[in-house]
């Protein structure tokens, strides 16, 4: 690495997209992340909007209100949808953006700590064995479950990460492991007991979908979200010193073990969210914030705040596809988003100068 | 002050440390030798809080060390330990940058940064992703960061700065410039400790050596106290001549 890195020109060193003049204007200031950002941001809410089976008439809203058919159709079911993939976009890409750099592991994803697979086995464990629930929770006890799924998971995998004292980030990425396992064996256990309809529920909630949405989801992923990027934003300087390792961070006064805590509780919390309200949807977590880094500044400080932007663009956009590209009918948003993330990822692994797992 | 008295450390049946005596105050530049496995990290660690299992007394101005916030005490001293990578591409500068303090009294701290990269004369690597440097490159950025580190937070004097084995992947002619700035640091009311295994550099630039032996204290002193003939041939089984440096008068080390 070092011998290859002599080698290399002074100019092949700095980072390319350095030197368009524009690029390293915005780097400067965080403001200009928010503004442009949230110009690119409503222009893709209003195209996401007009798009639909249904081919919406702006005027026609204009001149009814909500009350027309128009109006309807646009507050009833299409905003609550482009605003709940808009924060679960984002929420999966902070939270995303967050855990690699908590981890010190360009790989590391919401998935990748077991949080994800604790939600699924509680949706399955419903669906399959406990039908009853969800008679008595409404139309909400498919999510409700999830989000109890993956809260009693963050739990397990923070007793079992303090089992040796403190919280060994390798401790933690081997838990996650073994927890994917472990429910990964029990979702499998109760595929192979459920009957053709049960089957056909969690196969299709776990494909990831923005089908159900609705005004209080809405208001709460939203919540969740937005406390959750603040929260990171806010420690952006902390997540940079980890980087150099924990001992690193500590002497240069960062409390780490506080910041781990509040990093894994937060990342539990919005994921758990995200999954409760649209089943799996993979790799945003994963993808988003490689992009920003590849493309921009792998500095927390930026990296978070456009992560957010950029992953609540990429879901709006990633389920317009879905629910337009064979409409009337849908697909669910979780293959648009693994279709393309995955050769991305394959793609990260085997692009000329990656160093293995950096 | 720091102050250390009768520290020991044992690692399961093994004896790492041995009740150490010792003290470090401001301006001075200490610097620990001994062979390996003598107890110098180990040593070090205790000083910087990042060993917990000792017995004895550690104080850190006063106070018992553990008893420190990790706020207060980033203000008071810096640590560089031995390197670990940065897996994402961030740019020197922004390595840098990671040691100003949340509540830093300098008004602009970039200006601060470049000017600790260009001590280092590493100012024209400010914007080159820091996996790309080179071992000496990341060397100096590092310790430029520890450098800011402290000069964002002026309250807290006297400061202290620990290095382990800052040279070591640094050649010649920057082993040599760092020592003169520890030094010119040193003399300007900065504590330095330093972990060292070039005896030379040692010899030439400590104000205080602090000689480990299997994890027993040696001795502490000038240099040209504790560098002596039989001492060198006890810690090291090496033979050796020792002679005065031609215009300082150290001790110069040489092998027979």
């Amino acid at each position: 690495m070092i011998n290859k890195s002599n080698e290399m020109s002074e100019h092949d060193r700095v980072i390319p997209v350095m030197h368009i003049p524009l690029v390293k204007m915005l780097s400067n200031t965080s403001l200009s992340i928010w503004i442009g950002g949230g110009v690119v941001l409503f222009l893709v809410m209003f195209f996401s909007l007009s798009m639909g089976a249904y081919r919406l008439d702006w005027s026609s809203v204009l001149s009814t209100g909500w009350h027309g058919r128009d109006g309807m159709i646009l507050l009833d079911i299409r905003l609550p949808r482009v605003l709940l993939s808009a924060s679960v976009g984002a929420a999966l890409a902070v939270s995303g953006a967050a855990l690699q750099g908590l981890f010190r592991n360009p790989l590391a994803d919401p998935g990748l700590i077991g949080i994800s697979s604790g939600a699924v086995l509680s949706v399955a464990l419903v669906i399959v064995i406990f039908p009853a629930w969800t008679a008595w929770s409404g139309l909400y006890g498919l999510s409700l479950a999830a989000f109890i799924g993956g809260a009693l998971t963050c739990v397990l995998i923070f007793k079992i990460g303090r089992l040796k004292g403190g919280h060994n980030v390798m401790q933690l990425i081997l838990a996650g492991v073994a927890i994917n396992a472990l429910a990964g064996a029990a979702v499998g256990f109760l595929t192979y007991l459920s009957t053709d309809e049960q089957l056909r529920t969690l196969t299709f909630w776990s494909m990831g979908s923005f089908g159900g949405a609705m005004w209080p989801a809405v208001w709460m992923t939203t919540g969740v979200t937005l406390i959750s990027v603040a929260f990171l934003i806010h420690q952006s300087g902390h997540l940079n010193r980890l980087l150099l390792g924990e001992a690193e961070a500590r002497y240069l006064g960062t409390d780490t073990d506080q910041l781990k805590r509040r990093i894994i509780l937060l990342t539990a919390l919005s994921v758990g969210c995200a999954v409760a309200v649209s089943g799996i949807i993979g790799f945003v977590g994963l993808v988003i914030p490689h992009l920003i880094r590849l493309m921009w500044k792998a500095d927390h400080r930026v990296l978070i705040p456009s992560s957010a932007i950029l992953g609540a663009i990429l879901m709006i956009l990633a389920d317009t596809f879905a629910r337009t590209v064979v409409s009337p009918a849908e697909l669910p948003v979780g293959i648009v988003t693994s279709l393309l993330g995955g050769p991305f990822f394959l793609w990260l692994l085997f692009r000329p100068n990656s160093s293995g797992a950096s | 002050m720091l102050n250390l008295s009768l520290v020991s450390v044992n690692k399961g049946s093994k004896c790492l440390l041995h009740n150490i005596d010792l003290s470090i105050s401001p301006g001075e530049l200490s610097i620990i030798l001994g062979p390996n496995g003598a107890g110098k990290s180990t040593l070090l660690n205790c000083m910087i809080g990042a060993e917990l299992k000792y017995q004895g007394q550690i104080q850190f101005e006063n106070i018992e060390l553990k008893q420190w916030p990790i706020k207060d005490l980033s203000k008071k001293r810096a640590v560089l330990s031995q390197l670990a990578g940065i897996t994402f591409p961030f740019t020197a500068l922004e390595v840098v940058q990671m040691g100003i303090q949340e509540d830093a009294i300098v008004k602009d701290s970039r200006i601060l940064c470049l000017d600790a990269l260009d001590k280092m004369g590493v100012a024209s690597l400010a914007h080159i992703a820091y996996p790309l440097l080179s071992g000496g490159e990341r060397q100096r950025v590092q310790i430029a960061r520890a450098f800011v580190q402290l000069a964002s937070s002026e309250q807290g004097k006297p400061q202290y700065l620990f290095l382990d084995e800052p040279t070591s992947a640094l050649d010649l002619h920057h082993q040599l410039q760092l020592m003169q700035q520890l030094q010119t640091l040193a003399k300007k009311g900065l504590a330095i400790v330093c972990v060292l295994h070039d005896l030379q550099l040692a010899a030439q630039y400590a104000d205080k050596i602090i000689l480990l032996k299997e994890g027993n204290l040696m001795g502490v002193g000038k240099a040209s106290e504790l560098l002596t003939e039989a001492n060198i041939e006890s810690l090291y089984r090496v033979p050796n001549h020792i002679v005065a440096h031609p215009s300082s008068g150290r001790p110069m080390v040489l092998l027979k």
